[in-house]
């Protein structure tokens, strides 16, 4: 309860932060208050699905329904977390470019990432079975995640970025943004991802509960 | 000890347990039977034996010639008959055959091989496709290529379902002939084929005996 | 010992791509409504589009979208067949996961190579399609085929245990494929433009790294979904 209010109150003051306090950014302008939600939102479901790979591989290691359950969590967090990035940068996007789709590396990137997961999600409800069930989504999701570097690889080369990390980023230090900005900025991720980590916890307790009403030891 | 030794094996599907606490162990010279009502597992037990599920609980092991491990390393000395190992429909017995010994990285005994052919009365079939078989036919072939590269445990469930007097007798027959070099497991519902065995291991309770 | 491992590594595969050849050549499985796929397809591009498109990019991305689609419909029987049949269980009692694997590998590739040895030919003509580099297609075509082949292998036999196979195969397949398919795109499209393709050689190499980590991976991964344990 402590950390939810801690939570709540930090959080209230990186938005208060992100709106009012820091200026407006070279170049973009005011859009680019942005990166105080989009950026760290993305990072979390990059977090989100790390934690799912990882979990996926002590599956296979251990065939553990612990850990199944774990990276089904993660899973859909990194989904719900990747969704809003999506919805989000297509906001800035519109503002931007004035298109909320434009088939930039950075939208096609996260598409994909988009269908794997939800792939997984279909693989999951398709299989009744259960021992057979944590296997397989194993190990489709270690596949999915070793496709990545690939794609990271391929899609630039035929798609034209406009993405702005170019441009805030030019310099590869992020000069461009003021101390005031970075402080803020990262703020908000590590508000982020506390959050995410409460949330997290939250889900894996609901789930086990959900499991034991339905008869299972764990 | 060589043969099959299960250890406290229970299975369950999801939340649902079937069974739990399984212990038993069948050596070379050795026939146990698996028996109990429909659902209570039999089957299940017999692949958990073969390797060929996962228990939730416990292990099953192999030893034979002074290794153990997992049945499926075993794969030259454990042959199965059961109903979900089927065979390849568009191949002929001889192909079928051919398939099996190589895939297992085993030289063919052919002469062993047409000795099983002929106590089935499969002899003139050897070339003919599998799926023009009947089911009596094909239960009949199931049992000599699980008995085709002289495994020394046999692992059966249902071995003479589908099939006619002659086809049980010769069932009989050739399982008390091998019964004093092999490691036998045979799941039923048939009290014939109970009368096979030495022992038995009940699955679902003491209804059934 | 290496040499005598290697040997007992080819007779296993071989003895399942046998197995396979001798069975899709008895019941036509996937080959016959494959090439079928693909040739209606070309001739319903070729119709509706009267020969009129003439951009090397263009014609290289239908090519590929129509080879994709075939490939979902011919690689995800490889262990579909098996699990319908019962047969499944008794590769898993005398073969080892990586024969079995890199044997349907084998397989997927001899079957889709032929059908695209009959499918370019067409393409060439039906869209009239100038090949100005026919060394730099078929290299194209070869290495894309393998990583193809192997991933279709993995997701088949995890899609053979699942329900609703069919039409779950192309949603987990597309996320995992698409950096051939966007690769082949590309150095198709330049093997039919007039500029010499392989001074860049990116494409090609890129292909071939895709193939090296889909047969090695996918055999690695393949154990987990073969084996019950």
């Amino acid at each position: 309860m402590l950390f939810l209010a801690a939570l709540f109150g930090f959080m209230t003051w990186t938005l208060y932060g992100a709106l009012v306090v820091t200026p407006p950014a070279h170049v973009l302008g005011e859009t680019a208050r942005i990166i105080y939600f989009h950026v760290p939102v993305a990072w979390v479901a990059v977090l989100a699905f790390t934690m799912s790979l990882w979990n996926s591989v002590v599956v296979l290691r251990r065939h553990s329904y612990e850990a199944d359950m774990k990276a089904e969590v993660s899973a859909r967090m990194g989904l719900w977390f990747c969704v809003l990035a999506t919805i989000s940068g297509a906001f800035f996007a519109k503002s931007a470019w004035n298109m909320y789709w434009n088939w930039d590396p950075r939208q096609v990137s996260i598409t994909v990432l988009l269908l794997v997961y939800m792939a997984y999600f279909g693989l999951r409800s398709a299989t009744p079975d259960f021992d057979r069930r944590i296997r397989l989504a194993a190990v489709y999701a270690i596949l999915a995640f070793a496709v990545m570097p690939f794609l990271v690889f391929v899609i630039p080369r035929v798609y034209m970025s406009l993405h702005p990390d170019t441009i805030i980023n030019a310099d590869g230090q992020g000069k461009l943004l003021d101390d005031k900005m970075r402080l803020v900025f990262w703020c908000a991720a590590a508000g982020y991802s506390f959050l995410y980590l409460k949330l997290y916890n939250l889900s894996v307790r609901v789930e086990r509960i959900a499991r034991r009403k339905e008869g299972w030891d764990v | 000890m060589e043969g099959l030794i299960l250890e406290n094996v229970g299975k369950r599907f999801g939340p649902r347990p079937i069974f739990s606490g399984i212990s038993f162990s069948v050596s070379l010279g050795e026939a146990m039977c698996l028996w109990g009502p429909n659902g209570a597992g039999k089957s299940t037990l017999l692949k958990i034996a073969a390797g060929l599920a996962r228990p939730s609980s416990g292990s099953a092991t192999c030893s034979f010639g002074g290794r153990s491990g997992k049945p499926l390393e075993f794969r030259n000395s454990i042959g199965v008959c059961a109903p979900d190992v089927a065979l390849y429909d568009e191949l002929s017995p001889e192909e079928n055959l051919d398939f099996l010994s190589r895939a297992r990285g085993a030289k063919r005994d052919k002469a062993h091989e047409r000795e099983l052919m002929e106590s089935f009365s499969l002899e003139g079939f050897a070339n003919a496709p599998l799926g023009t078989f009947s089911s009596g036919m094909r239960q009949r072939f199931k049992l000599i290529a699980a008995l085709a590269h002289r495994p020394r445990a046999l692992l059966l469930d249902e071995p003479s379902s589908f099939m006619d007097e002659a086809g049980r007798a010769r069932v009989e027959s050739i399982v008390a002939s091998l019964k004093n070099s092999t490691a036998l497991l045979v799941a039923t519902n048939d009290p014939a084929e109970r009368a096979w065995c030495g022992s038995t291991v009940s699955l679902g309770g003491d209804k059934f005996c | 010992m290496p040499a005598r491992l290697l040997m007992d590594f080819i007779s296993g595969a071989w003895a399942v791509m046998k197995k396979d050849i001798l069975e899709e050549y008895r019941a036509r499985y996937a080959f016959n409504t494959t090439l079928l796929f693909c040739v209606t397809c070309l001739v319903m591009v070729s119709y509706s589009l009267g020969g009129a498109v003439t951009d090397p990019m263009l014609q290289s991305a239908m090519l590929w979208v129509i080879l994709f689609f075939s490939a979902m419909t011919g690689l995800s029987r490889a262990f579909i067949k098996e699990e319908d049949k019962g047969t499944m269980n008794t590769l898993r009692l005398c073969c080892r996961a990586d024969h079995v694997f890199y044997g349907k590998t084998a397989m997927n590739f001899l079957m889709m190579s032929s059908v695209i040895v009959i499918v370019a030919p067409l393409f060439i003509i039906l869209l009239n399609v100038n090949m100005r580099h026919v060394g730099y297609f078929a290299l194209t075509t070869a290495l894309a085929t393998v990583g193809l082949s192997a991933v279709s292998a993995l997701l088949s036999a995890i899609v053979a245990q699942a329900r609703a196979r069919g039409m779950l195969f192309p949603v987990l397949a597309f996320p995992a494929l698409m950096p051939v398919f966007l690769t082949a795109v590309r150095a198709t499209g330049m093997s039919l433009a007039e500029a010499a393709p392989w001074t860049g050689g990116g494409e090609l190499v890129f292909l071939a790294a895709y193939a090296v980590a889909a047969t090695v991976g996918g055999g690695f991964l393949f154990e987990y979904v073969f084996s019950e344990q």
